[in-house]
């Protein structure tokens, strides 16, 4: 039994070691407390490297492709962000950046770093982990593939879209972040850090 | 019910391990032994805090509405357009679904989010005892929605880079997403700054803990 505060109504509860898949609510306020995840470290470390290799072509190669009267135009998320700053938008240039490239690329190098060495607790490990869940909610990858498919809709009418290797890419890397905030457990990174 | 608060722990806001916290609400509390953060039996000064951020929101979201967010040059010809003109022009073109889309996520979450943290804020303040369990679901919806509302921010960024065919077609975003970006920010920093402990603080009569807030 451990005992344990709930994070949205503060109740205490003592929790029962968990089985395999099980997960622990609070009985006052219905607020996740704990859940058991499955060999989580080693796969969310496996999701987060894939992620990593994934983050290079999603980021290099054209994301769409525009073509109309022998003109060709391409969208990476880099180029996204120096459209905002031709148009003398800085502020929201920068907010794009890091929404879309810094911190989802901070995260990836963030979690790789403390799983890859959760064997050996240290405090520099735990000052990261505490830095990923600081931007953790920051970055918007998903939210940014739809904006990708409602700028391919609104475009078919103008001119002729393609979709290149980065868009793939970028599938990707979204399947593979999902795939690491599912399969990661903090409370369980967090326990092996403090030993 | 039996809370960490009385007890004399509190709960680390970043890593979640309890901690032994014998200072009263409000003052400065000790470091968290696991991951270093301060801990605070609540986080500090949550009412104001939230109150100050949610009337920033609320009045940046006049020069967001106000302003243009997007131009579309077709032949050199072409108005700005605004959030709720670029909505009615989507509609004009048939594409019910994306104006729905953007409806949501440029109107309705920034506009629910908003009035939802005054509702919260206002029911902590009255001390209202009941349907305090509604009020924590409502706060996590809340939550989970706010990060939707940078959709037209994105869509605007991709059509700006793609589409500068010079002659035939030309897109400029407006300064009206400057004032929209800044509402998006603030509303998830409003959204980070709310304690929903204060709403069983008050509905359980805890004055203390509320005043200290
Ligand atoms: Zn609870
Ligand atoms: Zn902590």
């Amino acid at each position: 039994m451990r005992l344990t505060a709930c994070p949205h109504c503060d109740l205490l509860s003592e929790i029962a070691a968990l089985q395999p898949r099980e997960s622990a609510h609070c009985r006052r306020c219905g607020s996740l407390l704990y859940q058991h995840k499955v060999r989580s470290i080693s796969r969310t470390l496996a999701w987060a490297i894939a992620g990593l290799l994934l983050f290079i072509p999603a980021n290099v190669y054209p994301i769409l492709q525009l073509q109309a009267l022998g003109m060709e135009q391409d969208a990476t998320l880099l180029k996204g962000v120096i459209a905002l700053i031709d148009n003398r938008l800085w502020m929201v240039a920068i907010l794009t950046f890091l929404l879309t490239i810094a911190i989802p690329l901070v995260k990836h190098l963030l979690l790789i770093g403390v799983l890859g060495r959760s064997h050996r607790p240290s405090p520099r490990l735990a000052r990261w982990f505490r830095y990923y869940h600081l931007i953790d909610s920051w970055g918007m990858l998903e939210i940014y593939m739809l904006g990708i498919l409602i700028a391919l809709v609104k475009l078919g009418d103008l001119a002729e879209v393609v979709t290149g290797l980065g868009l793939y890419s970028f599938i990707g890397l979204l399947i593979t972040s999902i795939g690491a905030h599912i399969s990661l457990d903090k409370n369980e990174v967090w326990e092996r850090l403090e030993s | 019910m039996n809370t960490a608060l009385h007890a004399g722990y509190a709960r680390c806001h970043t890593c979640g391990k309890l901690v032994e916290n014998m200072q009263p609400v409000g003052h400065n509390a000790a470091h968290c032994p696991r991951c270093d953060s301060a801990v605070h039996a609540r986080k500090p000064h949550s009412l104001g805090r939230v109150w100050a951020l949610t009337i920033a929101g609320i009045v940046l979201l006049a020069p967001a509405y106000a302003f243009p967010i997007m131009t579309v040059l077709r032949l050199g010809r072409g108005e700005p357009n605004t959030i709720f003109s670029g909505i009615t022009e989507l509609i004009h073109e048939g594409m019910y679904g994306i104006a729905l889309l953007i409806f949501v996520a440029s109107v309705a979450v920034p506009v629910i989010k908003l009035m939802g943290l005054s509702f919260l804020l206002l029911s902590i303040q009255l001390r209202w005892a009941s349907s305090a369990r509604q009020r924590t679901i409502a706060y996590r919806f809340i939550k989970f929605i706010g990060r939707w509302s940078m959709l037209d921010i994105f869509v605007i960024s991709i059509l700006v880079s793609l589409v500068q065919l010079e002659q035939i077609a030309y897109i400029t975003a407006g300064i009206g997403t400057t004032a929209f970006g800044a509402v998006v920010v603030i509303t998830i920093f409003a959204a980070e700054c709310f304690d929903p402990r204060l709403i069983w603080d008050a509905s359980t009569g805890d004055a203390l803990a509320v005043e200290g807030a």
